[in-house]
């Protein structure tokens, strides 16, 4: 059984983040994803930003996964007829760059749907494609900041905190992307034919906050910063164990606050008016949380793991990259794999999140700039006449 | 055509945010979604304050666009109406961790619906030694090893401030379901697994390949692990964000005579400010306490317009009051005001997507438990007199 994209066709003019994550999942679904750029086009190919592996940008092989590359220089006469003629085989278009920069390559909505009605064209930007901030740069950093994600992160009290891995505002916008993509090849469906989607990075990071701006919506009042706490669910934070380690507890669920209880030995405290319901817990919570912390730190971590988790409520521990990358749970779930490369030896990169039981996913490296030029556009280029022969081999 | 998903029927069987997410999405791309909820209702009903008509403010936000169908979940006749919805649909979604019977897993019910797109959705994947563990949002987010983004070693963890864990799953699920119904004309339906560990596992591949034997050892992304917590600039009134990258370095001295700063000239680290010392650049955290002390004499507009002048990029720290009045914002779209029973018009966010010929809608507000209860029950072929006895025997509530 093939992948749930086979026969799906991408000309794929992304750049950076963003788009390439993207269309990365489309081609781990099965597409045939075609990424177009420019031969000059360096950018994060090269070692603008580090680290990078045998001289490659690491983004721009974990974002360029499972495609083919394919050079053409859209601004020339003679690559933009050859990409047009690579449309009419398309199904889907994704561009990421800046508003009407689509257009000023002539490859614009209205000239794509044209040559293809069955396009189904996904336009995003950092901003939206109108307003005063359409020419302003964004990056997952800015749009951390702008999106308000910062202003509910951060040790308790504040200040706002910035999230250093600084990459999950494309790849929650990358995936956005992919829901466009996939909820139009299903409208099609019915329809028979393409349309247009866009969406934003701003759009995106705000979405994602949609339980959190419902407390701001409700109340007027902005969030601040908990720290590892939760301002609507109690308990549900770190807690300091007698080894001087962390747990995080998680009590979302009614069902699980007598277990906790008894686990802690806190019986007392179950039928407590106090603590009763998580209504009154969040109420209460600078009475319940020091019992809370004392009873933890009575008893060192593997403890409280172990005890909570059997009786049924979540709880858990840090973990590093060696405990992760070689634990059961995450590798016979293929949470987490290694991608053989010509170029750049074995990378591990993030498995597709979903694990289908018929079909497929395919998965496989990242291709070098222009490997698949000749590959994919022998059949689209104009004839050329013959040079005249050089070998004088008598043709 | 209304949404993508028009026509498409979606049954819940989820609690908290990462199911009830998915569907959203389902349907507020068109699906008629039917959320299934024990007769207690979903547990997020009881989450906070604030409370919205005695509802969960943050259980309105993530279950517009559905029904809901209240049933008693530890009866033989409960669980039989249950197994009746995933025989109907087009899609279920359940979590996995939290199945009320063994009737409703997938070996079943796809039997019973060979065209049923099952998407299961667990904390921690659905094979290995932790396929039971319990699923939590803060959990996830410290085995996932995410504080490591946020915090310092050593301190009590900082978690992201939005359930970042549950609403990958989500989104990821949503992926999933919408291929296999792409997939579903070849090859019928299927089950496909979600899990919360392995969405955020995902969401942080750009690590693993940067750990995956790089030229050298520190970069963008590897010093994410070492560097201290980063809270921007602090200007009078606010806080900024700051990158000078794109600033010509001919602007330089005038930049520091301009924010009133010849002092820092005196500090050890100051030839690293004219290199990559802003944002999250290779110097930053080094110099941070230089350009801290010298913003803190400005206002955020005063600074802006210092440093961007100069050709530097300055963005506001923003709070979601701020984010409410931006301008940009409300350009692109936010905020729809939805009439919900009890509580007059509330605030939601519109979809991300704009859909140009099929456009998403707000249709419904969350329900009410068991609102829907007997609508459904009658749409799926149930008798008048059958109704009656499932709800008065407490098998199947309408919760008025």
């Amino acid at each position: 059984m093939g992948g749930p994209l086979e026969g799906v066709r991408v000309f794929d003019l992304t750049l950076a983040m963003v788009g390439p994550y993207a269309t990365a999942q489309l081609g781990a679904l099965g597409a045939d994803v075609l990424h177009v750029e420019a031969p000059e086009e360096t950018g994060v190919r090269r070692t603008t930003v580090p680290p990078s592996i045998k001289g490659t940008s690491i983004g721009y092989i974990n974002w360029n996964m499972n495609k083919r590359s394919v050079f053409l220089d859209l601004k020339d006469d003679a690559d933009r007829q050859t990409a047009y003629r690579l449309l009419e085989t398309c199904d889907v278009f994704v561009e990421n760059m800046r508003p009407g920069v689509a257009g000023r390559l002539a490859l614009d909505y209205e000239t794509v749907a044209k040559i293809n009605p069955r396009i189904i064209y996904v336009s995003s930007s950092g901003w939206g494609d109108k307003g005063p901030m359409v020419s302003v740069p964004a990056t997952d950093g800015i749009v951390q900041v702008f999106g308000g994600w910062s202003s509910i992160t951060g040790p308790e009290g504040g200040p706002p905190e910035i999230y250093r891995h600084s990459t999950q505002n494309d790849s929650n916008t990358s995936n956005y992307i992919v829901q466009a993509v996939l909820l139009a090849l299903l409208a099609r469906d019915k329809t028979g034919r393409g349309q247009k989607i866009t969406l934003s990075m701003l759009s995106a990071v705000i979405a994602l906050q949609s339980s959190r701006l419902a407390e701001f919506f409700a109340t007027g009042k902005t969030p601040s910063p908990v720290g590892s706490a939760n301002a609507t669910v109690v308990p549900d934070q770190a807690f300091l164990c007698q080894d001087k380690a962390w747990v995080a507890v998680s009590v979302d669920d009614e069902r699980q606050w007598a277990p906790f209880c008894r686990v802690l030995h806190l019986d007392n405290l179950i039928e407590d008016p106090s603590f009763r319901s998580n209504a009154n817990r969040v109420a209460n919570r600078d009475e319940l949380v020091p019992l809370l912390e004392d009873a933890f730190a009575s008893k060192p971590r593997y403890h409280w793991v172990m005890e909570l988790n059997e009786a049924g409520v979540p709880a858990g521990k840090f973990m590093e990259w060696d405990e992760i990358r070689f634990h059961p749970q995450v590798t016979q779930n293929d949470h987490v794999i290694q991608v053989p490369t010509r170029e750049w030896g074995t990378v591990y990169w993030g498995g597709p999140p979903y694990h289908f039981s018929r079909s497929a996913t395919h998965v496989f490296a990242a291709p070098v700039p222009g490997e698949h030029t000749d590959e994919v556009l022998s059949g689209f280029r104009n004839a050329e006449p013959e040079p005249a022969s050089a070998s004088g081999d008598g043709s | 055509m209304a949404g993508p998903l028009e026509g498409y029927r979606v049954v819940e069987l989820g609690e908290g945010v990462a199911a009830p997410y998915c569907t959203l999405e389902l349907g507020d791309a068109g699906a008629d979604v039917i959320k299934i909820e024990p007769l207690q209702g979903d547990s997020a009903r009881g989450w906070g304050p604030p409370q919205e008509g005695g509802t969960s403010s943050v259980f309105l936000r993530l279950n517009r666009n559905k029904r809901s169908i209240a049933l008693d979940l530890n009866s033989d006749e409960g669980i039989s109406v249950a197994r009746r919805l995933l025989a109907w649909a087009d899609v279920a979604v359940v979590d996995l961790n939290r199945l009320p019977d063994p009737s409703l897993r997938y070996e079943q019910a796809g039997q019973a619906n060979p065209q049923l797109v099952y998407c299961a959705i667990s904390g921690f994947g659905e094979r290995g030694p932790w396929a039971d563990r319990p699923a939590g949002e803060l959990p996830v987010q410290l085995m996932a090893e995410g504080t490591a983004s946020l915090g310092r070693i050593g301190d009590p963890p900082v978690r992201a401030g939005t359930d970042i864990a549950s609403m990958y799953a989500a989104i990821y699920s949503v992926q999933g379901i919408c291929a296999a119904l792409l997939a579903r004309d070849r090859a019928g339906g299927q089950r496909l697994d979600v899990s919360l560990f392995g969405s955020l596992l995902a969401m942080r591949s750009t690590l693993w390949v940067a750990l995956s034997n790089p030229d050298e050892w520190w970069g963008f992304h590897l010093d994410s692990y070492v560097k201290p917590p980063d809270h921007g600039y602090p200007c009078r009134d606010g806080r900024i964000f700051m990158n000078l990258a794109s600033m010509d370095k001919s602007k330089f001295d005038s930049l520091i005579a301009a924010l009133k700063m010849e002092w820092a000239r005196e500090d050890s680290q100051f030839p690293l400010l004219s290199l990559d010392s802003t944002g999250a650049g290779r110097y930053a955290h080094t110099v941070h306490h230089i350009w801290d002390r010298a913003l803190e004499q400005f206002t955020v507009e005063e600074a802006t317009e210092i440093v961007e002048s100069h050709g530097g990029l300055v963005f506001p720290m923003n709070d979601y009051r701020m984010i409410e009045n931006n301008e940009q914002v409300r350009h692109v779209g936010m905020i729809q005001p939805v009439e919900q029973p009890g509580a007059g018009a509330i605030k939601e966010l519109i979809p991300p997507w704009d859909f140009a010929d099929t456009p998403c809608e707000i249709r419904l507000p969350a329900p009410r438990l068991g609102e829907h209860t007997a609508q459904i029950l009658g749409e799926m072929s149930y008798s008048r007199p059958d109704i009656e006895r499932l709800t008065s025997a407490g098998r199947a509530a309408v919760f008025a």
